[in-house]
């Protein structure tokens, strides 16, 4: 049992996954037996959750202001599973893995990139070229960089490379906005997930939409009917045939009255998330 | 007088000897004496010669003058007449006449020719004033009053005059030429003018201010000619320049009349320049024919007619690409394949691509692909018919599960021999398709490229509809195999427990699961699921809920909410639960029915069989609505149920956050003192931005710490 919301989980295999949660505890969590353990702590609430395979390692971003490796393996107890802890600028609101790499999104529009196999220090020390708070990071499936989302209503696509040449290819581009009366209403951007296959990904705002987009096209291939309240989260199945959508109001306006929580679990056709070249 | 005069002398002599004889008595009586009588002769011989020479020196003088008055008299009329050019003809001397009467004669005669000689240099002065007036005037010299006219007095000859005049004649004639010569020109400037539609005064007047005077006296200097001449070059090489350019333009403007059936109408307004298009200069004479604004309107006409042809050329390109999108399509032809280039729109409009190329491109394209259609045309007739036999062949299969086919009803005999009929034509595919492949090869070996039907191989397309033919054939077999032994098990039960099942059943169990499986083709795993579950289905599925009898409402309660879908009331979950175990006791068929809409649902997930209470979820999946939203605030129930379910599978944990902090013991530590954001009163986005000058927040920060104060 969770001593406070969940804030993230993830998947180890199809047998368990593990859940941060804002009683400041990272759990595995056995979906066969029911049953969950503990993993370890952090000073303030567990925001983000991942698992590297590649690693094998355990992956926790804290608003404690700092990032802890897990190994899974040990026995449980904070001492023998922590593999490292690593201090971050600010808290951090959200992280994503590809291969080796690490990408780190913290309060403050800072990012950092880390090489799982050095942690000690990041690899590169970035600024998030968005203007606004950062709310969700992911990498591209093919590890060349990554897509950060802001609460303007704006997705950044970033790239690891720091030569000339690939950033050259960098570019943010405008979402889940509504025009009114001249003016712009911008939406945050909660969640972004890529298609495993395509490589093409889905992003969700709180204005209800879920948008697929090519990223390497600059086009948006599909957008989804409006679901109910927000879109909190996004992610695909690993065929890449389902979608599944989390519809729950965010508090983006405070409290308020608002729909029910649901999540939503579609069929993904494939006219609506292969890439069109032009 | 000579002979008057010697008796006067004789008569003097006379007197004086009478005198000298007096003289000589008178003395005699005196008694002078001889010496003194010679002296006193002497002195009156003396005093006689002196009174006689003074009179003959005054004689001579007066001879003198008269001698000079004539010869002076003489000299001026020999002066005049040679400069009169008349021979100095002396016939007045008269010889043996006295030298008075001669000056008396010459006199008059002087007088005349002094006369005659004033007139003479009157006539020449008349003249040369005339002349330095015309040469002034062609000189373009300002005449200037009391100029004295000079006259050469040493030739006023007639001859002299004669000349004079003809150069008067000829300075006259001049004159005239060059008067002639600026009207001349004038005209000439004057048309070219009108031809090019120029202004002439202002013309005119920039060469020189007086010419525009039509009254006054036209100046006729050299420079004003040479600068009229020049001013007529510059404006004829402008009319040529202009001529060649509307020529031009005129030729554009016949070929593209010519080239796109203009209308009379249109072709009117344009006639008079085209009808001059071979004309050469001193034709175009028409008014304004040449003028700016003349020249600018068939130029505009010129581009206009251009963008037409354009605009109609893109037209006929884009009907030439349907046409041969339309042919492709006909023949089944990918036109990717035969269309390397881009011959998009935007191309031709964009000017990269010359409409006329495309043109040319697209005939081509046409020719080709009308001549690959005739050859392809057989065996497309060939793939027709077998097109068609495959839609008999599914209609067959279609009525062929149809249970109620051997009823009788109306039409029915109609169905049975349409299924006759159908059954031959499935039969005879086989050899359709093989003599459609051998076809097709012939072809491909022939042409040496691979038919192409759609995009995809004829011949692939072919081998996987036999291989999939084949593949349903086995099927086919393995089904009828397969009812045989379901056949040989109830008989064998029937052994056992001495029933059957009722026919009707297992009617429904055959007709059902095949429509499943046709149907349903993306959840064909589900499908064949329950297709091979079929048999044990009844028992093993409801096995997990025996199990978990105790606590089957509060785990179906539990897992209502705790799938998070939706946050139902407390008594609506009771409700739902409620069903949930009524439906233990139903029939096989009935739960059966029961989930093949539950699959089908849009949002439902996929069945996953292996987890018996995901399938339960489905089923509620199902029936997920919203409910009126109630805020998933502090439930009072929920709370006990959380305790209960601490040691439950993942999916029996609660919910929505506002139910934990009740029931949480530890205080969540936060980095930040939620009172900050509390303080901030009714969150806007607006605000929240603000936040990120002073500390930034994110919404589930904001959200956590709001709950915690």
């Amino acid at each position: 049992m969770h001593g406070g919301p969940v804030l993230d989980c993830c998947f180890h295999d199809d047998s368990s996954g593990f859940s941060a949660s804002a009683d400041n505890k990272v759990r595995r969590i056995m979906f066969s037996l029911g049953k969950e353990e503990i993993l370890g702590r952090h000073d303030a609430s567990v925001r983000c959750i991942e698992y590297s395979y590649a690693a094998g390692q355990v992956i926790t971003g804290s608003w404690d202001k700092t990032l802890k490796c897990w190994d899974p393996r040990g026995a449980s107890g904070q001492e023998r599973t922590l593999v490292g802890t690593y201090p971050q600028p600010e808290r951090v609101y959200s992280l994503s893995l590809v291969g080796n790499r690490l990408v780190v999104a913290t309060a403050g529009r800072h990012v950092n990139v880390y090489d799982l196999r050095n942690m000690s220090q990041p690899e590169q020390r970035r600024e998030s070229s968005l203007k606004y708070q950062t709310r969700c990071v992911r990498c591209y499936p093919n590890g060349t960089g990554y897509a950060l989302s802001s609460v303007e209503g704006r997705v950044a696509m970033e790239f690891f490379d720091l030569s000339e040449a690939s950033q050259a290819k960098k570019y943010a581009f405008k979402c889940h906005r509504k025009s009114e009366a001249g003016r712009d209403i911008v939406y945050p951007v909660n969640a972004i997930a890529f298609h495993p296959v395509y490589g093409t990904f889905a992003t969700g705002g709180c204005d209800g939409f879920v948008n697929v987009w090519d990223g390497n096209n600059k086009k948006r291939l599909y957008q989804y009917s409006k679901y109910p309240t927000s879109v909190a989260a996004l992610s695909f199945s690993r065929d890449g045939r389902l979608l599944a959508v989390a519809s729950s109001y965010t508090f983006e306006e405070g409290d308020k009255a608002h729909e029910p929580d649901a999540i939503f679990v579609r069929s993904v056709n494939e006219i609506e998330v292969k890439p069109k070249p032009k | 007088m000579s002979n008057h005069y010697s008796e006067h002398f004789a008569r003097m002599e006379a007197t004086c000897g009478s005198l000298l004889c007096e003289l000589q008595r008178l003395w005699n009586e005196v008694g002078e004496t001889d010496g003194q009588w010679e002296t006193t002769l002497l002195e009156i011989e003396q005093e006689c010669l002196k009174v006689y020479m003074k009179k003959i020196q005054e004689a001579k003088e007066c001879r003198t003058k008269l001698q000079r008055d004539i010869a002076t008299a003489m000299a001026e009329l020999s002066d005049i007449f040679t400069s009169m050019g008349e021979s100095s003809v002396q016939r007045d001397l008269k010889p043996g006449g006295n030298l008075k009467e001669e000056l008396e004669a010459i006199i008059p005669l002087l007088e005349d020719m002094r006369r005659k000689k004033v007139e003479r240099i009157n006539q020449f002065v008349g003249v040369v004033e005339q002349i330095q007036k015309l040469s002034n005037d062609i000189l373009g010299v300002k005449e200037q009053n009391g100029n004295k006219v000079f006259v050469d007095e040493t030739n006023l000859s007639l001859r002299r005059l004669e000349e004079l005049h003809s150069e008067l004649h000829e300075l006259q004639h001049e004159k005239i030429n060059r008067l002639n010569q600026v009207q001349g020109h004038l005209d000439t400037i004057n048309s070219l003018c009108t031809v090019l539609g120029m202004n002439f005064k202002q013309t005119i007047c920039r060469v020189h201010p007086a010419l525009d005077d039509l009254n006054g006296a036209k100046d006729v200097s050299n420079s004003t000619i040479a600068r009229l001449a020049a001013q007529i070059q510059s404006l004829q090489e402008l009319k040529l320049k202009r001529m060649q350019k509307i020529q031009d333009l005129a030729s554009a403007l016949l070929e593209f009349w010519h080239l796109m059936d203009t209308p009379v109408e249109e072709q009117q307004m344009f006639l008079n320049v085209t009808c001059k298009i071979t004309a050469s200069e001193p034709e175009f004479t028409e008014p304004d024919l040449l003028s700016v604004d003349s020249i600018e309107k068939v130029e505009d006409e010129v581009s206009r007619l251009k963008q037409l042809k354009t605009s109609r050329m893109k037209e006929i390109v884009l009907k030439k690409k349907v046409e041969l999108e339309d042919m492709c399509r006909r023949t089944h032809m990918v036109m990717e394949a035969l269309i390397s280039t881009d011959y998009s729109i935007e191309a031709m409009e964009s000017g990269a691509i010359d409409p006329l190329y495309l043109l040319e491109q697209f005939d081509l394209q046409i020719s080709k692909v009308r001549e690959e259609a005739v050859s392809r045309k057989e065996i497309l007739e060939k793939v027709e018919k077998w097109l068609a036999a495959c839609e008999v062949e599914s209609w067959l299969e279609e009525y062929n599960r149809d249970d109620n086919r051997y009823n009788a009803g109306r039409g029915a005999h109609l169905i049975l021999k349409r299924a006759e009929k159908a059954r031959t034509v499935v039969n005879k595919i086989p050899a359709l398709v093989e003599a459609l492949a051998l076809k097709t090869t012939a072809w491909e070996k022939e042409r040496g490229a691979e038919f192409l039907y759609d995009g995809g191989r004829l011949l692939t397309i072919l081998e996987d509809y036999s291989s999939l033919r084949q593949e349903k054939e086995t099927q086919r077999q393995r089904q009828r195999n397969q009812k045989k032994l379901h056949g040989q098990l109830i008989a064998e039960q029937e052994a056992l427990y001495g029933s059957k099942p009722s026919p009707t059943m297992t009617a429904k169990k055959a007709s059902r699961t095949p429509t499943t499986a046709a149907s349903n083709r993306k959840l064909s795993f589900g499908g064949a699921m329950l297709q091979q579950v079929k048999p044990e289905k009844p028992t093993s599925r409801f096995h997990p809920n025996k199990k978990a009898d105790s606590s089957n409402e509060n785990s179906f309660a539990n897992h209502h909410r705790s799938s998070g879908f939706t946050s139902h009331s407390g008594r609506r979950s009771s409700e739902v639960s409620g069903r949930v175990v009524k439906k233990q006791p139903l029939s096989a068929a009935k739960m059966r029915e029961m989930e093949s809409p539950a699959v089908r649902k849009p949002l439902s997930s996929v069945s996953n069989v292996v987890n018996p209470i995901v399938e339960q979820e489905k089923v509620q999946k199902g029936q997920r609505l919203s409910p009126g939203c109630k805020t998933p605030m502090a439930k009072a129930s929920k709370p006990t149920v959380n305790g209960e379910d601490q040691n439950r599978t993942p999916k029996a944990m609660p919910n929505p956050v506002p139910t934990t902090p009740s029931t949480v013991s530890a205080p969540m530590l936060m980095a930040i003192t939620p009172a900050t954001p509390a303080t901030l009163g009714a969150y806007k986005f607006e605000k929240i931005l603000e936040q990120v000058q002073q500390i930034e927040y994110s919404f589930e920060e904001v959200r956590a710490g709001f709950f915690m104060s």
